[in-house]
């Protein structure tokens, strides 16, 4: 190549620097330290440009010298040697001998001449007391390393998955190709697309191509990888030798991606391997090596999942918008049934369970496990259980559970309180416990579980139980119960969640923070969660919290009666019978429905929201079941299951009894949704109360 | 850029400027078009000034998944650029040559 | 059409050689002295490859590499980067920046030649 022209260059551009590093030099010693800082960068940058250049043209004197003024200079930009009159006066020489070195070489004479090059061996020496580099390692690090080329030609493999940011990067596939090309003769050459995926999830600007390449060169493996030397960070690049037997190629189709019998075929594809020598090596399909394989593929996959941080109001959108296609689709599939055509029914039920489906992934995505709340309270029981002087282990199961995110949130302050409420007035301390022939160290159980379209958690201890007398007397006290009223131990525990009720004899500064469990049940209520307690004097007491799975869309019965549609939650309808059927029978003096044998309450509908009407010959009963307690809904008509999304009442309707929440029908009409379980608890007091009665 | 031109069954689609990494992006809601039009598909590559593996990765997926829906698809008018790029791939037999497909059609 | 390539490098030397030795080839050389004269001359025309020095004056080539990285036309554009051996943390640097291709200085003509030619053929 002829560089002359550029050497002329070299020329002009070396005296240039050397003449602006000549003044420079000349009044470093006068300048202060911000300016000397940035005159050395200079300097640095002029003997870095002179050595740079020199090297495109292998002047090797000019390099070496240069290099260990740089090192000095460098040093001397790090403040590692200090500016005096002496360094100066020697970098002043120094730049006087690249200039004889610079005119030496313009003059076209190879040689040194002695005395320039004792000068310069001189100066060297005296560079190097200063800055401790030595010409050596220099030269060292100038060393000449081109690819050896043998005579013959040779075949080689080579296998290229390419790194999906290649193309990102600007590097081209084709590119490195070509350049093969210039270095041998490419004999067959097979594109994959196996890693392509489908267009959904094709990003255009992710290289997905693979190739395998029969390459047939004279030049020797590190000139063939230096070919792949930009991409070889993120991309697998396997290049096979000329003669590398076959099990070197069977382990390439091993480490690839592909399926194995398909790279089997490319290779052969390629020439690079025979039909024969594959079918050797593979005497039936190798299932174990394919199912090795696929474990690896799978594993990757396992590791890789990984989660991804969604904005929760987006979140909440998208399950709006499921829940509006929830209607839109239950409003099709009534017109569809309506309209009696075949094809469109069966199209509207493949649209309902697809719907289904999606409504089901989407509220999935809401759920997250009660673990980490779970184990927040490790840490409160912890502080508190010090603070008290008592022994508490905190045990916790079911942390994997999942609850939507909402209900989590709500419930994490009912929880704390509750549980606060056991570790301050449940457990007893040490002493006492010890008193009493229990263990020292008491127990909290905080445990999740699901129960019947429900998620349940569970807040126990193992310590004092509830003290009925003291909670009878203070409700008494606080005129909440009649002086002469008989209460069953059950009604009595449960008065702690009366309004304006404390059980703290003495307020401590942990529970009595005017916070009564009167508001962890309303909390709970608000969640359409209930809560019930189950003690037992001297070995402790249960908190049981009953939460749906989730607040935006249930599985619904529909019923009616008369021209209003009622919504009845799915998980807790438990049959229908015909009333006065066979299996069922009102007693309409002790007002229970007798099913098979089994004693029920029940509640008319008709009556209860007052719809007025007559009641149909046939009315349908509804037996609902709730937290092991069963009751009876008479009905006009059941409608079937029916999947709806739930609106909020207005304020107005909060408080009527009964009712949990409305929805809209496919045809536009309102459904209203009951509640359940105000209702069993409406029955079962009655029932109580029509015993105690009739007693 | 890529317009499409309705003849009858046939649809003429062609692709105009660059078919490289700066345009890939670009050309994504056009590509979703040519891959799931019904007709039969022709693309001219004869107005692409400039070509890159980006570009051969957008065909090669559009040729596959037509193929996966039994859709017929036709790569006309290759420059000579391109030409070259399927020899330096071997890609010819992945791009079906139209010449054996219209011997199939004429069958 | 010839490719074009952008030599960014306060050395004109270096700009001179890379430029004789790239001409030959059949490349188009646009030549710019440091990364702020090399970015007003990235304006619309097609830049197939930039060759950029690491230690200038007015705008290093870490910087200059960064901005081509934001400029939507260039964005893809490869770039080789000129580090001396001194400068190792300058090549994790570059990578870091965008630049996966780098060639050491003092370099051979045909060593840069071969470089070039792996990312863009003439």
């Amino acid at each position: 190549m002829d560089l002359d022209p550029a050497l002329q260059t070299f020329y002009v551009e070396s005296r240039e620097i050397l003449e602006e590093v000549e003044d420079i030099l000349l009044r470093l010693g006068q300048e202060d330290e911000a300016s000397q800082k940035e005159s050395l960068n200079a300097i640095f940058r002029a003997a870095h440009t002179i050595k740079g250049s020199a090297g495109l043209f292998k002047l090797q004197n000019i390099v070496i010298f240069t290099h260990v003024v740089e090192s000095l200079l460098d040093q001397m930009r790090e403040s590692e040697i200090s500016i005096d009159d002496d360094i100066i006066a020697l970098l002043l020489k120094c730049g006087d001998h690249i200039g004889e070195l610079v005119t030496l070489v313009q003059q076209n004479n190879a040689d040194l001449p002695p005395d320039l090059k004792e000068s310069g061996e001189v100066l060297l020496a005296q560079l190097k007391q200063y800055s401790g580099v030595s010409v050596f390692e220099v030269k060292e690090s100038i060393k000449n390393n081109n690819g050896k080329e043998s005579n013959q030609k040779k075949s080689w493999h080579i296998s290229l998955r390419f790194g999906c940011n290649v193309l990102r990067e600007g590097m081209d596939p084709l590119s490195f190709v070509r350049y093969l090309e210039t270095l041998g003769e490419i004999e067959n050459i097979v594109t994959l697309d196996d890693a392509l995926p489908r267009l959904v999830d094709f990003d255009p600007e992710s290289c997905y191509l693979g190739l395998e390449i029969k390459f047939k060169t004279q030049v020797d493996k590190q000139s063939i990888e230096d070919a792949f030397k930009f991409i070889q960070e993120d991309s697998t690049i396997t290049i096979l030798s000329p003669g590398s037997r076959v099990s070197d190629y069977l382990k390439l189709i091993d480490e690839m991606p592909e399926e194995n019998q398909r790279l089997g075929d490319v290779l052969v594809q390629c020439g690079s391997l025979t039909a024969a020598e594959l079918a050797a090596a593979w005497p039936q399909p190798n299932i174990k090596v394919a199912l090795n394989k696929q474990d690896r593929v799978r594993m990757p996959v396992v590791q890789e999942t990984r989660s991804m941080r969604v904005d929760a109001g987006k979140l909440d959108e998208h399950i709006n918008l499921v829940g509006e296609l929830v209607i839109a689709s239950a409003g099709a599939a009534l017109r569809a049934q309506e309209m009696g055509d075949t094809t469109l029914n069966e199209l509207s039920s493949i649209l309902t369970r697809l719907v289904e489906e999606v409504r089901d992934s989407a509220l999935h995505l809401r759920m997250i496990q009660v673990g980490p709340t779970f184990n927040k309270f490790q840490r409160i029981v912890h502080d508190m259980s010090k603070d008290l002087g008592k022994e508490i282990e905190m045990v916790i199961s079911g942390a994997d559970t999942d609850l939507d995110k909402t209900v989590i949130e709500k419930i994490s302050d009912p929880l704390t309180h509750l549980i606060r409420n056991s570790v301050d007035h449940g457990i007893e301390s040490p002493v006492e416990r010890e008193e009493k022939n229990k263990p020292r160290k008491g127990k909290l159980y905080l445990s999740a579980y699901h129960d019947s379209g429900c998620v349940v958690i569970e807040v126990a201890d193992d310590g004092n139980g509830l003290n009925r007398d003291r909670i009878l007397s203070k409700a008494k006290e606080k005129g909440l119960v009649r002086e002469d009223q008989k209460l069953m131990d059950k009604d009595i525990d449960n008065l702690i969640f009366e309004p304006g009720f404390s059980t703290a004899d003495k307020v401590t500064n942990i529970s009595g923070r005017g916070v009564g469990m009167d508001v962890v049940k309303r909390n709970i209520e608000e969640l359409r969660g209930t809560i019930e307690l189950d003690s037992r004097p001297g070995e402790g007491s249960t908190f049981r919290i009953r939460l749906p799975l989730t607040l935006a869309i249930i599985d619904g019965f529909l019923v009616n009666v008369e021209n209003s549609s009622f919504v009845i939650p799915l998980e807790m309808v438990h049959e229908c019978v015909e009333l006065n059927g066979v299996n069922c029978k009102i007693d309409t003096d002790r007002n229970y429905v007798n099913l098979r044998g089994e004693i029920l309450p029940f509640i008319r509908l008709r009556a209860l929201f007052s719809t007025g009407g007559v009641a149909p010959k046939r009315e349908n009963v509804v037996i609902v079941n709730y937290a092991g307690v069963k009751a009876g809904l008479v009905v006009d008509n059941l409608m079937g299951e029916f999947q709806t999304v739930i609106k909020p009442l207005g304020e107005i309707f909060s408080h009527v009894p009964g009712l949990g929440g409305s929805s809209i029908l496919g045809n536009g009409e309102v459904a209203l949704i009951l509640d359940v379980p105000g209702l069993v608890n409406r029955v079962s007091s009655m029932e109580n109360f029509s015993i105690q009665s009739a007693v | 850029m890529i317009s499409f031109e309705e003849q009858g069954q046939l649809c003429c689609a062609q692709i105009e400027g660059d078919l490289t990494i700066y345009t890939a992006a670009e050309l994504k809601s056009d590509f979703e078009r040519l891959i799931s039009d019904q007709r039969d598909m022709e693309l001219s590559l004869a107005n692409v000034s400039e070509i890159d593996s980006s570009g051969i990765q957008w065909l090669m997926l559009a040729q596959r998944e037509r193929n996966r829906q039994n859709l017929s698809f036709r790569i006309i008018d290759h420059s000579s650029e391109v030409l070259q790029i399927f020899k330096d791939l071997d890609l010819s037999s992945y791009f079906k040559e139209p010449v054996i497909l219209d011997q199939e059609k004429g069958e | 059409m010839p490719k074009n390539i952008l030599i960014v490098d306060d050395a004109s030397t270096v700009r001179h050689v890379v430029s004789i030795a790239l001409r030959k080839e059949g490349y188009n050389i646009i030549e710019a002295c440091d990364g702020k004269d090399a970015l007003s001359k990235l304006s619309g025309d097609k830049v197939h490859l930039i060759i950029s020095d690491v230690n200038m004056p007015n705008m290093d080539g870490i910087t200059f590499l960064k901005e081509v990285k934001k400029l939507p036309a260039y964005r893809f554009t490869p770039v080789i980067m000129l580090t001396t051996e001194s400068e190792a943390g300058k090549i994790a640097e570059g990578k870091a920046a965008g630049a996966k291709a780098w060639v050491c200085k003092p370099f051979e003509p045909q060593a840069m030649l071969t470089a070039v030619k792996q990312l863009v053929l003439p």
